[in-house]
């Protein structure tokens, strides 16, 4: 009798565990669709460059300004090159708000020696929240630089701060640890040009520096580091955004703007409350925010992706960084999409409350449970002889191959579209580490989003810092 | 019962499972083998197309390198035209780019004997012809290279294109004629921004209209007429970067236009032509019910360093926004410079939060530091001046920065007047605080010494400390 119920439950589960398969496939399958086209229109487009300042001289008094937000805490070994990068950055009209969020290393140190700093009395523009800002620096050298020094809050309360000292009407938060290249913010700032009215986020691409040549705070020569995890990651990091982004974007239910390049429109942040301090993914958590905002006010804000806008940034190199910052996404996608239950399912926020959110909701957060029940139930199946081998090994292989081509499908929109390894040796590494990603890695991811949804449930959340290493500046 | 239901349940969930595999595991078979061969297909494509890529790369920059060299020094129009007319298509394309990329050199006379060779050879004249190609890539491609030529003989043609339907070349000819900058380039220009398409944003629309109608602003004034708010809005942002005393009386209509961006962006034209019409006209902005109008507004008066805006920064100060605040102090700065008169009269006059909003604005401009340095100057009056108006700004409150000048500043000279003027005028805070920096480690001994002595309980309470060691 318990036998035979038993057998009942685990023939539905077995069902709900195909059904989630399908469903999460398709949904890919339909992204990479809108992905593959928009990514064919979008090169199509950009044929020529509107935000040209070469061409049109009287564009650099035109364009709008924007501050570029970079939160600092204990980055002494990267802080001053991720400057001078920023310096670099070809857009006429750029300010710079670093914000020393309580480091205790040399990083302010650092900042006064190489730009000559000294303090002034400026009192905040806007008045978000933020733990208290001891003092306000001014570069003597460089006009476009000033620094905010305030008492450790997390990387949310630090964008808040720098927000607060921004004067211009755009501003991007961006990782200290990152590099932008030259064009990126003018690719992002294009984004917001052609849609003035709607556009309140741009969302660049994130790509990993490590292994790559970088001099000068501009990475010269882009290379592939022969690391296990770094390479899972560049595959996983193609597929987020060119595989799945582009297609989010498309729809307007991009609910994802890195936290290491986000273009955003500082009254909508102000309008909506700035980053929130309760959550460690402040990056999403602001999105949806500002989806739920505009969406209940019909206000019709949108949030892009700029697959052009490059940003080069150091990945973890060890299993254990890379866990932390893992758990840490999952974690706050959790915190995240708690606190906005209310717009799931809910068809007055159109696209985001009635796919983007449910998505996150049964495929990412519920994802792990499924994955994890697969293996449970795997045994159970076998010492209850209804096991069928030879339909478990397909539907494995299934699987492996979808996920492969997705993989394969991202790397070729990257090189079709929007090269940077241009080595065929990088692509010999990204085809074999494709293929390598279902033996290990999704088990070893698997269990750290288990690990962060059982610290979510019991509130063992923080943000955990991770150790950088520098950019490496000589040639191979 | 409940057996019963099972074992029904049981039975039924077996048969469509085992029907369901019958079909399924034939449909899996198909679909895996299917999906592996593309794989395969998928990574072997990939793999060969980067290599592919690189091999053409490698191939490009050979060619390009061989093409460079042989119109190196000055190209005659006959081996310019011997060498397209053998070119092919994709060498035809790495020679334009290297004779645009040599148009692009300093130097007029370097872009002048290019041009005549491209003329003299006939490729100006293919370039003009490909701008009426079917192929929408040539047309983009011509319409770029015209561009980069900046040749008035295209200009015609590069007009004319401007109503070309596809939006991809009409981008193009926009940026090509905002690198042209004649005047003969608007009507084509100006037909774009009667009615604008989405793909081009009113900036770069603005800015090649701005480009071209240097002298002309009357054909941009049409603009401010039109019913469409993206044309008045584009019309006003080109003029603001057009000083065009014609287009002034246009200008002060449009200070009432319903579209609040389209007055912000008439604040800033009006900002650009130092004349008495113009600052009334901005004055009458900075009373805007719009308070990102009042903020352009306050921006513009400070451009155009109009005295009669100092009284209109002054009531700025007043402002519920902020940002307004903060604006109208950067314009006062731009009027009156950072004068102690001003600092005087906003705290005497205004709420503090003007206050805070002045020296606030000030400061990134290097307020404090430059009234400081006032205290080095051989000037008596100057000397006079900065001494009084920092008992001021102490008096008031302002003196973390100062605190960080005793510390920092270059001169000790300036840093022991300093810390005087803090010691005399300060509360019993700022002097605490100044005793805590006598004990700090890495002090200058003599602004640690100058501290103990301006500060009585400060050589008190070290010489208490010495005896208390001693003994």
């Amino acid at each position: 009798m318990t036998a035979d119920w038993l057998k009942v439950v685990l023939l539905v589960l077995q069902v709900l565990v195909f059904g989630y398969f399908i469903s999460l496939n398709a949904l890919y399958f339909v992204l990479l669709c809108f992905s593959v086209l928009w990514c064919r229109r979008y090169k199509k487009k950009v044929v020529a460059h509107p935000i040209d300042f070469e061409a049109l001289e009287p564009l650099k008094v035109l364009v709008p300004p924007v501050t570029l937000v970079v939160p600092a805490y204990n980055e002494e070994r990267v802080i001053v090159q991720s400057v001078h990068s920023l310096l670099g950055v070809s857009y006429a009209r750029v300010e710079i708000v670093v914000v020393n969020d309580g480091s205790t290393d040399g990083t302010l140190g650092e900042l006064t020696r190489s730009f000559s700093l000294r303090k002034a009395e400026v009192l905040p523009s806007s008045v978000l929240p933020t733990r208290p800002v001891r003092d306000f620096y001014v570069s003597t050298v460089e006009p476009r630089l000033v620094v905010v020094d305030k008492e450790n809050g997390g990387k949310a309360d630090a964008l808040n701060a720098g927000i607060n000292f921004c004067k211009t009407p755009y501003f991007l938060a961006m990782d200290a640890d990152s590099l932008l290249e030259p064009e990126a913010l003018t690719y992002a700032l294009r984004a917001v040009l052609e849609d003035r009215e709607r556009v309140v986020a741009v969302g660049g691409i994130v790509r990993g520096v490590n292994g790559s040549v970088v001099d000068g705070g501009r990475v010269r020569r882009p290379n592939l580091q022969f690391n296990f995890w770094v390479l899972m990651q560049v595959i996983e990091y193609l597929r987020s955004f060119l595989a799945g982004r582009a297609g989010w974007s498309q729809i307007n239910g991009l609910l994802i703007v890195p936290g290491a390049f986000g273009l955003f429109q500082k009254a909508a942040c102000l309008a909506v409350g700035g980053y929130s301090t309760e959550t460690v993914t402040e990056d999403l958590e602001l999105v949806v925010r500002l989806h739920r905002y505009a969406r209940g006010r019909k206000l019709g804000w949108r949030a892009v992706f700029a697959p052009d806008a490059v940003c080069w940034t150091e990945m973890p190199t060890r299993a254990r960084v890379l866990g932390r910052q893992r758990k840490r996404w999952q974690e706050g996608l959790w915190q995240t999409l708690v606190k906005h239950r209310a717009m799931l399912f809910r068809p007055r926020y159109g696209v985001v409350g009635m796919l983007a959110v449910p998505h996150q909701v049964l495929h990412e957060l519920g994802g792990p449970f499924v994955e994890f029940g697969g293996l449970l139930l795997l045994p159970l199946f076998y010492f209850l002889g209804i096991l069928n081998w030879t339909a478990f090994v397909l539907y494995l292989a299934l699987a492996f191959f979808v996920g492969v081509l997705f993989s394969l499908m991202s790397v070729l929109i990257d090189q079709t579209h929007f090269p940077r390894h241009r080595f065929p040796h990088d692509a010999l590494l990204l085809l074999a580490f494709s293929l390598v990603e279902y033996f290990g890695y999704r088990q070893v991811f698997l269990y750290w989003r288990l690990v962060a949804t059982w610290n979510y449930f019991f509130g063992r959340i923080a943000w955990r810092v991770s150790s950088r290493t520098g950019f490496r500046t000589q040639a191979r | 019962m409940p057996r019963m239901v099972a074992t029904i349940a049981v039975r039924s969930a077996r048969i469509g499972t085992a029907v369901a595999m019958q079909v399924s595991l034939h449909l899996l078979w198909s679909a895996i083998v299917l999906l592996g061969l593309v794989t395969l297909g998928l990574a072997l494509f990939v793999y060969f197309l980067m290599e592919l890529h690189y091999r053409q790369q490698l191939a490009r920059q050979a060619r390009r390198l061989m093409l460079s060299a042989k119109i190196s020094g000055s190209p005659d129009r006959e081996t310019l035209r011997a060498l397209w007319l053998r070119a092919g298509r994709a060498d035809r394309d790495i020679l334009a780019e290297v004779l645009i990329d040599q148009c692009g050199f300093p130097g007029e006379t370097r872009r002048n004997t290019i041009q005549q060779a491209l003329i003299g050879a006939g490729i100006l004249e293919s370039w003009v012809e490909a701008l009426r190609s079917r192929r929408r890539s040539r047309r983009v491609q011509a319409a770029a290279w015209l561009g980069h030529v900046r040749d008035v003989r295209s200009l015609q043609a590069l007009v004319e294109a401007a109503g070309d339907p596809a939006v991809e070349v009409r981008l193009a000819v926009t940026l090509s004629l905002g690198r042209l900058k004649d005047p003969r380039g608007l009507p084509g220009l100006v037909r774009l921004a009667s009615n604008p398409p989405p793909a081009i944003p009113d900036l770069t629309l603005a800015a090649a209209l701005a480009a071209c109608a240097e002298g002309r602003a009357d054909r941009l004034v049409s603009l401010l007429r039109l019913p469409g708010t993206r044309s008045r809005i584009i019309g006003a942002w080109a003029l603001s970067a057009v000083a065009d005393h014609t287009a002034l009386r246009q200008l002060l209509a449009a200070t009432h236009d319903p579209e609040p961006e389209v007055r912000a962006k008439v604040a800033r034209a009006l900002s650009r032509i130092p004349a008495p019409e113009s600052e009334r006209g901005i004055l009458c902005l900075t009373r805007d019910p719009v308070w990102f109008v009042r903020l352009r507004a306050f921006t513009a008066l400070g451009e155009l360093h109009a005295a009669v805006g100092g009284a209109a920064a002054l009531e700025g100060l007043v402002d519920d926004v902020r940002e307004v605040r903060y604006r109208a102090a950067g314009t006062l700065r731009r009027i009156r410079g950072m004068t102690s008169e001003t600092v005087r009269e906003v705290l005497a006059t205004r709420p503090r939060l003007s206050f805070d909003s002045l020296v606030s604005e000030w400061e990134r401009a290097g307020f404090l530091w430059e009234v400081v340095a006032g205290l080095s100057t051989r000037q008596y009056a100057r000397f006079i001046e900065s001494r009084e108006l920092l008992r001021v700004l102490i008096a008031a409150g302002v003196t973390s920065a100062l605190m960080h000048f005793v510390l920092v500043y270059p001169q000790i000279k300036v840093r022991l007047r300093l810390l005087r003027l803090l010691a005399e005028a300060g509360t019993p805070a700022i002097r605490a605080e100044l005793l805590a920096l006598a004990g700090r480690p890495g002090i200058d001994a003599r602004v640690a010494a100058k501290i103990r002595q301006v500060i009585p309980t400060a050589s008190a309470a070290a010489s208490a400390a010495d005896q208390h060691s001693s003994r």
